[in-house]
């Protein structure tokens, strides 16, 4: 060939080469167009979540008691690593986690696994300081309970996914969640995140869960669970309730929960180290037969139905009576008492014979007025009934059980808002735990308001028997409960508990209570106190009156309310 | 001519281009700083309710400090005289 067909062919071979690459790049830009649009789109683009933060739990006085903090999780890059069985030594003796079951994560197929969720800021940075790069940090939210075992079976706690499991974290749950919300940003060449902004931002501003504001007081919640810790462990006890309600409102300024003797009070920070019964809040979830704190209820609708009076006679020298077929004792042998001494030195001779002139019909009125054998609508998950038969399905011997608190069950709260209607004047008023929910939004929260049930008895009625529980204190049963500088009213209990095995009342299982209600002339506290199963001593008088004593005496000075029964010591000072 | 003038309006609107995205990655550095700073708020704040609770005060007063419960005797309640008993 010659010279100048050799050149043509070059250039022509050429001009074939840009035509070939023309040809592709349009091939590319026109015909593949939307298809590899899209996959750029997909790859640059990432939909980022934003998390929304779980409201806070306060109680009354805006004090924090849960509260959400972002932490760093740790996870890992399997398919990066080169030495896992080293990584996983090294983690698991910063991270507290089981060194097998962290080797067996990081040799998996998977891109990304996690190390260690949520851990404590110090660990994170120790982990940080080993300056691996094949492991990376996200931040993820984690509940805290700053005040640890303080009201922790009313609290609750949390799942790992921030969801409420148990107490008012589950019952108030969709309140405190929130919403999450979501950006679509963009992702440059090395994977960082730039919000485009401008028109087409899309995002979805995630909306924060809204904070819960508790009728619970901390200071009192603390000298309740102070004092009955205390009187658990001295007694030996399997547990204890010990609750502060406010009796014209039905708030609760107090709710704890003992566990046993010898176990760490009940702190939501943990839950794993404590057994499944241990969160349970056993103020609403479990009954106890009332034993002698029950006869109130006779003596309440005995006055108001007028079938007796207060100084009235009654001869309970027999020292038992006789009801259908069985025979009912008292504790020790009584003379001729009062019916207000009946009430003050517990006689189940005379509480029986006047709940017999009140007649089942009646009597059967008066307890499902007072609240029992259904539940108070407290709002914490789990609450129950009790265990009440229906008047219809009493035996002949029923009546005479049920004046003296057997053959009935009750929880602690029935029994504490069943006082409260002696303390308002007669109402019976719904025991609730939370006051506020607030709307993060700066939208309008939910007030709650107090709530009553029903009229129950006459305010007349209310004085009669409240003295008849003051003589409790000042001469009978209840010595011990007197709170020194105020005046008080109140009721023990020392009620056999039933053997699981054979069915029958158990001879050395007993709950001590005492129940009652401070300042007497203007009632500002009811105060329930209940000792499950104490060793050696059991009476209400001794185990959980004192209990009683220390929180109203406590609980009282703490909220400035001045004393009405100072006896003999009282300074005059001239203006 | 053109071809300058052409040249400069394309190298202008990169420049736009890239400081957009630059102001974007500063944007999203003091977003960063911002909620590492309220995440740090948080932190104190739980740790201020976790040094507040009762009964951590109660055991400094107890044993660190010394303090006392105010024992009965020590309460003496004072009664205001009434204007009719100034009177007499």
């Amino acid at each position: 060939m010659d010279r100048r067909g050799r050149l043509l062919l070059i250039v022509a071979l050429i001009g074939l080469g840009f035509a070939l690459v023309a040809g592709r790049l349009v091939y590319l830009q026109v015909v593949d167009r939307a298809d590899l649009a899209a996959r750029a789109e997909r790859q640059q683009q990432r939909v980022v979540k934003l998390e929304s933060k779980r409201g806070t739990i306060f109680d009354r006085r805006k004090r924090e008691l849960a509260v959400s903090l972002d932490v760093e999780s740790v996870y890992g890059v399997p398919s990066d690593i080169k030495n896992p069985r080293q990584m996983a030594q090294q983690l698991s003796r910063i991270l507290r986690e089981d060194q097998k079951t962290l080797e067996r994560r990081l040799t998996s197929n998977k891109q990304f696994v996690w190390i260690s969720r949520k851990v404590e800021p110090g660990r994170a940075a120790k982990v940080k300081d080993l300056g691996s790069k094949d492991v990376g940090f996200r931040f993820e939210s984690r509940r805290f309970y700053p005040k640890k075992a303080l009201a922790g079976t009313v609290l609750g706690f949390t799942g790992i996914d921030n969801e409420g499991l148990e107490g008012l974290e589950r019952s108030y749950d969709k309140e405190l969640r929130g919403v999450n919300g979501w950006v679509l940003a963009e992702k440059d060449a090395v994977g960082r995140t730039v919000f485009p902004g401008g028109p087409g931002f899309q995002y979805r501003l995630p909306k924060a869960g809204n904070d819960v504001i508790l009728t619970i007081d901390e200071v009192i919640q603390h000298i309740a669970d102070r004092e009955l810790e205390r009187a658990v462990t001295t007694a030996r006890a399997k547990g204890g309730v010990c609750i502060v309600m406010d009796p014209g409102t039905g708030e609760l300024l107090a709710l704890s929960v003992a566990t046993a003797h010898g176990r760490p009070a009940f702190n939501p920070n943990e839950p794993q180290q404590y057994k499944s019964g241990e969160w349970r809040n056993r103020g609403v979830t479990d009954v106890f037969e009332p034993g002698s704190i029950f006869k109130v209820v006779v003596a309440a609708a005995a006055l108001e139905e007028k079938v007796v009076h207060p100084l009235e006679k009654i001869d309970c020298s027999a020292g038992s009576i006789k009801v259908a077929d069985r025979v009912i004792n008292d504790a020790h042998r009584n003379g001729v008492l009062t019916f207000t001494d009946v009430v003050a030195d517990s006689s189940n001779v005379g509480t029986i014979k006047v709940a017999l002139r009140l007649g089942k019909e009646r009597y059967a009125k008066y307890i499902t007025a007072f609240g029992f054998g259904h539940k108070t609508g407290v709002d914490i998950p789990g609450e129950i009934p009790g265990l009440l038969k229906d008047s219809r399905q009493w035996s002949g011997v029923s009546i005479g059980e049920i004046a003296i608190g057997q053959e009935i069950g009750v929880t602690p709260i029935q029994v504490a808002a069943a006082y409260g209607v002696l303390a308002n004047g007669g109402t019976l008023m719904k025991p609730y735990l939370v006051s506020q929910i607030v709307d993060q939004g700066g939208g309008v929260g939910k007030k709650f308001e107090p709530q009553q049930v029903g009229r129950v008895i006459t305010k007349e009625t209310c004085a009669k028997v409240s003295l008849m529980l003051q003589r409790v204190i000042a001469s009978g049963t209840g010595k011990q409960a007197k709170p020194t500088g105020y005046s008080a009213a109140g009721k023990t209990g020392t009620a056999q508990k039933i053997d699981a095995r054979t069915g029958l009342y158990s001879k050395k299982e007993y709950v001590s209570s005492f129940v009652g209600f401070v300042p007497a002339t203007s009632p500002k506290l009811v105060i329930l106190v209940m000792v499950d199963t104490p060793e050696g001593d059991i009476y209400g008088g001794t185990v959980a009156a004192p209990v009683f004593r220390a929180v109203a005496e406590q609980s009282l000075a703490y909220l400035q309310v001045a004393p009405d029964d100072v006896g003999g010591s009282m300074l005059l000072v001239n203006r | 001519m053109v071809v300058l003038v052409i040249v400069a309006a394309l190298l202008l609107y990169v420049g736009g281009k890239v400081k957009i995205v630059q102001l974007g990655y500063q944007i999203e550095a003091l977003e960063k700083e911002k909620s590492d700073l309220e995440r740090e708020n948080r932190s104190l704040r739980i740790e201020a309710a976790s040094l507040s609770s009762p009964a951590r005060i109660e055991e400094i007063a107890l044993k660190r400090l010394g303090l006392v419960r105010i024992a009965k005797e020590n309460l003496i309640v004072v009664k205001r005289q009434s204007q009719q008993q100034r009177a007499k």
